[in-house]
């Protein structure tokens, strides 16, 4: 199925980080971390905790509720195979970041 | 960008730790399974005491001695919230206990047993009153089942201080408790010493007891002739255990006397870590475990740093 790609905001506004963006439909976390940008789900698969806040090493996010550790270099995968974090595609056109739904 | 590894180091170290000193055949659950309710007793084994595992394993030898089942279940997955309070993060704390309350109660418990006084102080703060089970610390289920353990020791002749703590109402009774579960044990004697009091709720995470008043702890055990202190948490016993190279008396959690009195033998891979006094020669210990559970060694060799060598 196609993707919906979904404008979430501008190149420039999204600094280093992890930034929680509300869209008319969804609410995702784009991520700028060593100058990439991600995409991923803002609840963790464990028990819901806020990855917006989570840890950062790299490219490896934990969450803070239990520290389930995600890899975005490779899909999402928990590092102890516990599970998989969402994780969407992202392109950036003409200066507009978009998330792939 | 790098953040503050408050959260990943604190669950990792536990749940590393966890898996290379438990037993072998000491298992808990991460996510509480609800084929197994209704449970009456679930033990819980809390962030810290993974460090120590032969802790809750004691618990559930000293259960099974007394004919009781329990539901082991643990892993920073069921934490209860404190390492959230202390990062300062007050608004994750209530949710995080909530969570776990909600993962107990999956298994229908009557009782869900602690080892842990963070775990007993930051439960009886958020435990909703729609949740139904009693949530204690174990040395409450001790003493229910005292007369009974009783029948089954053997004298233990053992003389000891008793380190305590007595800040609240929470910890004064854990305290009485374990001098009662001490008292009951033939042959052991306690000492009358005037310097074991630690501080606040426990020793080591929180407010340490200080380097001055350890010592002082040690020297007047030593004095009265002790042949152990007894702690009555994994916290106080993880940073006292180092004492015993520069001292000579033991450290002894409570549990570990009442099973050795109880004719129970136990591995304490925490205790010989530490008293190795050597971080490469742990590691060596620690390697084959290590490989075989796919761990790397430097990230385990910087949890037995943090969390061992302390």
């Amino acid at each position: 199925m196609d993707k919906k790609w979904i404008a979430v905001g501008r190149d420039e506004n999204f600094p280093e980080g992890l930034h929680l963006i509300g869209t008319a439909t969804r609410t995702v976390v784009v991520a700028r971390l060593a100058g990439d940008l991600y995409a991923f789900n803002p609840l963790c698969p464990h028990m819901g905790g806020p990855m917006e806040r989570s840890e950062v090493q790299g490219a490896i996010i934990a969450c803070p509720f239990h520290g389930w550790r995600f890899d975005l270099k490779d899909s999402g995968r928990e590092l102890h195979d516990y599970g998989h974090l969402r994780t969407y595609p992202v392109k950036v056109d003409k200066g507009e970041v978009f998330v792939g739904f | 960008m790098e953040t503050k590894q408050v959260y990943t180091t604190t669950f990792e170290a536990a749940r590393m730790l966890g898996q290379l000193l438990a037993p072998e055949d000491f298992k808990w659950d991460i996510i509480p399974d609800p084929k197994l309710a209704p449970a009456p007793l679930v033990i819980h084994v809390s962030c810290n005491a993974h460090f120590t595992p032969f802790i809750p394993h004691l618990a559930h030898l000293i259960l099974k001695r007394l004919g009781l089942e329990a539901v082991v279940v643990g892993g920073p997955e069921n934490c209860c919230g404190f390492p959230h309070h202390k990062a300062g993060d007050f608004d994750l704390e209530p949710k995080v206990a909530e969570a776990a309350l909600n993962a107990f109660a999956r298994l229908a418990p009557t009782t869900v047993l602690s080892v842990c006084p963070d775990c007993d102080d930051v439960f009886s703060r958020f435990k909703e009153p729609s949740i139904k089970f009693k949530h204690t610390n174990i040395s409450e289920l001790f003493i229910d089942h005292l007369d009974r353990l009783k029948t089954m020791m053997k004298p233990l002749p053992l003389r000891v201080v008793p380190h305590f703590h007595d800040v609240s109402p929470m910890r004064r009774a854990d305290t009485e408790r374990m001098l009662q579960i001490l008292r009951s044990i033939p042959g052991l004697e306690i000492l009358p010493a005037q310097h074991a009091k630690g501080f606040d709720i426990h020793c080591q995470t929180w407010k340490p007891m200080p380097p001055d008043k350890q010592e002082q702890m040690f020297v007047e055990a030593k004095t009265l002739g002790a042949d152990a202190i007894v702690v009555p948490y994994h916290s106080c016993y993880r940073q006292h255990c180092k004492m015993q190279l520069t001292h000579g008396v033991e450290i002894q959690h409570y549990m570990g006397v009442l099973a050795m009195a109880l004719g129970i033998e136990f591995d304490e891979p925490f205790k010989r870590l530490r008293l190795l006094d050597n971080v490469d020669a742990a590691i060596a210990e620690l390697r084959p475990k290590i490989i075989r559970l796919g761990y790397r060694e430097d990230e385990v060799r910087k949890y037995v740093q943090r969390s061992i060598y302390c």
